[in-house]
């Protein structure tokens, strides 16, 4: 292929909305299968159940995968801050903090996620966070705005490109995932607008088809160069610039 | 490169930042994909007027001899979709019917939709109807049950990714319903749903349809390129079926 692949959007666990095969094994058999060389994951223990314990559960895979950085998660419906807890997660080798207002239930207008905004303003990891819905873009951005730390989006769609690219223009922080931008030129649209070096790739294994995520990006018809730097480039210099 | 026939897609605008909507930029997407014909509805027909984008399609397929077209109609103007029936339905260059519940608020099984499914069921040719949730797959089984000849395809195969409980709706009613067609399109793809499909209905009576220009088709490609089933299953879904399906 070519590329070299870093992907930002994996999770492995037990997934019990549906019957498959997210084990951290079936995750790195399918992310070596498509060439992936790196990918930040996180245990869905720390999504659906306990953050901490699920924290721990992904700080020990990556310990024994080389290919696996870690991304650290807080459930604010149990997080209230004040605990030094994000400086611990760093301090113990996490690269990133992934958020789930999504699957949790919990709104951008929330006291415990302000918090967490404050806190994480010293750690300085990036944080990736949902766009699942028209004006979440709009409000995380401003909430995020001179936080010092890069705010990566998954979920854009088509729904929410348009908002993606306000967004994008008016806050260098923001940066957009990739996995579902399935529209036929979403690709070429958003680095004609806000540049490749603003798009992250991702593909949501192992719950979604890795190709999904990959095709539209080696068929773009964008630069080389782009390519490159949306399937890997842009994640490895966020997460070099931040140690 | 896979040779393809896709059996759902829209020509028309999008209320999303889409630029690839004109009929060069969609030739130039199905050269790129290995598209050889498509079946398109109008999205100016599904979701704002029917007549105007029937007309607007009906121009497309004049140009465009690859091209195939849905009639859409709208449950809530009876006559008028009557009317379409008649204008369009007979057409060789028209393959079957489009019904977008979603967009008209009418159930498939509403009585003013099974009144139409009357009205064109002699005409024997398909009807697409997009099926999202267990909802829409119920309705989709009551009117298979009605209407045994009809070939129903449901569009997303009943759609509701990350729990799945739309598509797995589906698959458990296609099972049951020799009459419909599962098609795989969808922004959210939940890996293993295409092997499932194939597991319990067979490889037989699932669709390629992409949502161009809605959703880009090889984002779609990479759904049934990664699914778990042999080549020649890949095949009939790309391809066979449509063509066995349509007489194309």
């Amino acid at each position: 292929m070519g590329y070299e692949v870093v992907d930002a959007n994996t999770l492995f666990g037990f997934y019990s909305k549906r019957k498959v095969d997210s084990s951290k094994e079936a995750l790195v058999q399918e992310l070596k299968r498509h060439g992936v060389k790196k990918a930040l994951t996180l245990s869905m223990k720390g999504i659906y159940y306990d953050h901490v314990l699920g924290n721990a559960e992904t700080l020990q895979t990556c310990a024994g995968e080389a290919m696996l950085l870690p991304v650290a998660t807080v459930d604010p419906r149990k997080y209230y801050g004040g605990k030094n807890e994000l400086r611990s997660l760093v301090e113990t080798g996490f690269k990133a903090f992934r958020l789930f207002p999504d699957l949790q239930g919990w709104p951008l207008d929330y006291a415990p996620f302000l918090k967490f905004l404050e806190e994480a303003r010293e750690a300085c990891k990036p944080l990736l966070f949902p766009a699942y819905t028209a004006g979440f873009i709009t409000k995380a951005a401003k909430l995020t705005e001179n936080h010092g730390f890069p705010v990566v989006f998954t979920s854009v769609g088509y729904w929410t490109i348009s908002e993606a690219i306000a967004a994008m223009r008016e806050a260098a922080h923001v940066y957009v995932e990739t996995h579902l931008l399935d529209s036929p030129d979403a690709i070429e649209v958003l680095t004609r607008e806000v540049g490749a070096e603003r798009l992250i790739f991702g593909s949501n294994m192992p719950l979604s088809y890795f190709s999904v995520a990959l095709l539209p990006i080696v068929n773009a018809e964008v630069s080389e160069e782009a390519k490159a730097m949306i399937l890997g480039g842009n994640l490895l210099k966020l997460l070099e610039e931040r140690g | 490169m896979w040779k393809i026939i896709d059996v759902h897609a829209h020509y028309g605008k999008w209320f999303f930042p889409i630029e690839a909507d004109s009929p060069q930029a969609i030739l130039h997407i199905c050269r790129r994909f290995g598209i050889e014909k498509v079946i398109f509805s109008s999205t100016n027909a599904v979701v704002y007027d029917m007549a105007e984008g029937n007309r607007e399609l009906s121009r497309l397929l004049e140009a465009y001899p690859q091209f195939y077209g849905y009639v859409t109609l709208n449950p809530n103007y009876i006559e008028a979709s009557k009317q379409e029936i008649q204008t369009y339905l007979a057409s060789e260059r028209f393959l079957g019917v489009k019904l977008h519940p979603n967009y008209s608020g009418q159930a498939l099984d509403s009585s003013e939709s099974q009144e139409l499914i009357k009205e064109f069921y002699p005409y024997g040719k398909p009807l697409l109807v997009h099926t999202w949730g267990e909802s829409g797959v119920n309705a989709v089984t009551q009117v298979a049950k009605a209407f045994p000849s009809l070939q129903i395809i449901m569009a997303h195969m009943g759609g509701d990714g990350l729990e799945g409980r739309g598509w797995r709706a589906a698959i458990k009613a296609a099972k049951n319903l020799p009459n419909t067609y599962l098609e795989v399109c969808g922004s959210v793809q939940d890996r293993d749903r295409i092997r499932e499909a194939v597991d319990a209905v067979g490889a037989e009576r699932i669709l390629f349809g992409s949502d161009m220009t809605l959703i880009n088709p090889v984002y779609i490609i990479g759904v049934i390129e990664d699914a778990d089933i042999p080549r020649e299953a890949k095949e009939l879904i790309f391809y066979e079926n449509a063509k066995r399906l349509f007489n194309l």
